[in-house]
């Protein structure tokens, strides 16, 4: 009886996925302020020492509590048309923010709370950098917050609901949550899935 | 002539040799085997895809509309693929909206197969299910006529071999948009 069979040959060689990272951080400081606030960072103390003020009073909802930390972080970066005069500086205030690990106040829980929901899981938050203003001990800055979430409607969701927040980073790059800026029912559902 | 098919999903070059063996026959002797024919076959890679079927389609908010991905290799049309298909949507707009620019998607997903995006089993193509639920406030501050949403689609798939590697076949991007267009309706368009 004739067979036929048919032999795999090593014709291609399973290549081997190297990664190399290699980050090399070399924004310039567009202000005295924020140098102070990086030097201060090199001799030590402000990774660690970053905080928001009120981390501990804030009360987080049974949803909330279920979550795993690391999937709440807020993750800060600047707009994309940001002009570029600003870029340094606001790409040095929103890295300051994301290491704080900033909680998510009361109010951004209240505002999506629609989130609470079978179909939805809360992956984390994403901040933009919307404006900066400068302090006598740092800057005022503004950031549009909107969640991360998966869902079970689509492969990717998003959310096209954000809330404004007013922060304060001190010159020693401290990040203090100061107040939410829209009313509570300023949020409505709404969102896509791609 | 005797004949047969081996069907072979995975993308590489492939050896097929033809063995034939003659069996000791009732006079005796020895049983003989020879290698009468050598084939190199290459099973092409998935490379690219085309919107088939979706674009143009009004649905109403708060629906879906099923958007279909035909999987090319080289240009033309690729049969039999397996693995999981995956999107990562990125450079997403949303000028009516809060922010007007949401952040690209943190990871590629779904991590399997989904019913919301999923290669259609063996077959050449990908369905996506896409829907808009704007709140109604939202949806009444886009103008009929205008485009809400942009974004660029990028697919790829994923194949996990028998000795566990994964393997991924980048399908390229398209750039899309969401259109109101009606009081009620919305579509997907090409950039």
């Amino acid at each position: 009886m004739p067979r036929l069979e048919m032999t795999k040959r090593a014709f291609l060689v399973a290549s081997v996925p190297v990664l190399i990272a290699v980050s090399l951080v070399t924004a310039g400081l567009a202000s005295d302020g924020l140098r102070r606030q990086k030097d201060a960072r090199k001799n030590s103390k402000i990774a660690a020492s970053s905080r928001a003020v009120e981390a501990k009073d804030i009360p987080q909802p049974e949803a909330e509590k279920r979550r795993p930390d690391g999937t709440r972080a807020l993750v800060v970066r600047p707009r994309t048309a940001v002009p570029s005069r600003l870029r340094a500086v606001h790409q040095e205030l929103a890295d300051l923010m994301t290491k704080a690990k900033l909680p998510a106040p009361a109010r951004r829980l209240q505002q999506f709370e629609w989130l609470d929901a079978p179909q939805f899981r809360l992956q984390g938050w994403h901040g933009t950098v919307d404006a900066s203003e400068r302090t006598p001990d740092g800057y005022r800055v503004t950031v549009t917050v909107t969640p991360l979430v998966s869902s079970s409607l689509g492969a990717s969701t998003t959310i096209l609901n954000g809330v404004r927040e007013l922060y304060e980073v001190n010159a020693e790059g401290v990040v203090s949550f100061l107040e939410s800026l829209d009313p509570v029912d300023a949020v409505e559902p709404s969102f896509i899935t791609d | 002539m005797p004949t047969a098919t081996v069907f072979e999903p995975w993308p590489g070059t492939y050896l097929v040799k033809c063995t034939v063996s003659f069996g000791v026959g009732s006079g005796g002797g020895n049983a003989q085997t020879v290698d009468s024919n050598t084939l190199v076959i290459t099973v092409l890679k998935p490379d690219g895809f085309k919107v088939t079927s979706g674009l143009k389609v009004p649905a109403d908010n708060n629906s879906t509309i099923t958007v279909v991905y035909t999987i090319t290799c080289g240009g033309t049309t690729s049969n039999g693929n397996v693995g999981t298909a995956q999107e990562l949507i990125t450079n997403k707009t949303a000028p009516y909206s809060t922010p007007t620019h949401p952040p690209d998607d943190p990871a590629w997903t779904p991590a399997a197969s989904s019913p919301t995006f999923y290669l259609s089993g063996g077959s050449n193509f990908i369905c996506d299910l896409k829907g808009t639920y704007l709140g109604s406030t939202n949806w009444s501050t886009i103008p009929v006529g205008a485009v809400f949403y942009t974004f660029t689609q990028n697919n790829q798939i994923i194949m996990s071999d028998a000795c566990g590697n994964t393997n991924t076949y980048p399908l390229g991007s398209v750039k899309l948009q969401r259109r109101k267009v009606s009081a009620t309706q919305w579509q997907i368009e090409l950039q």
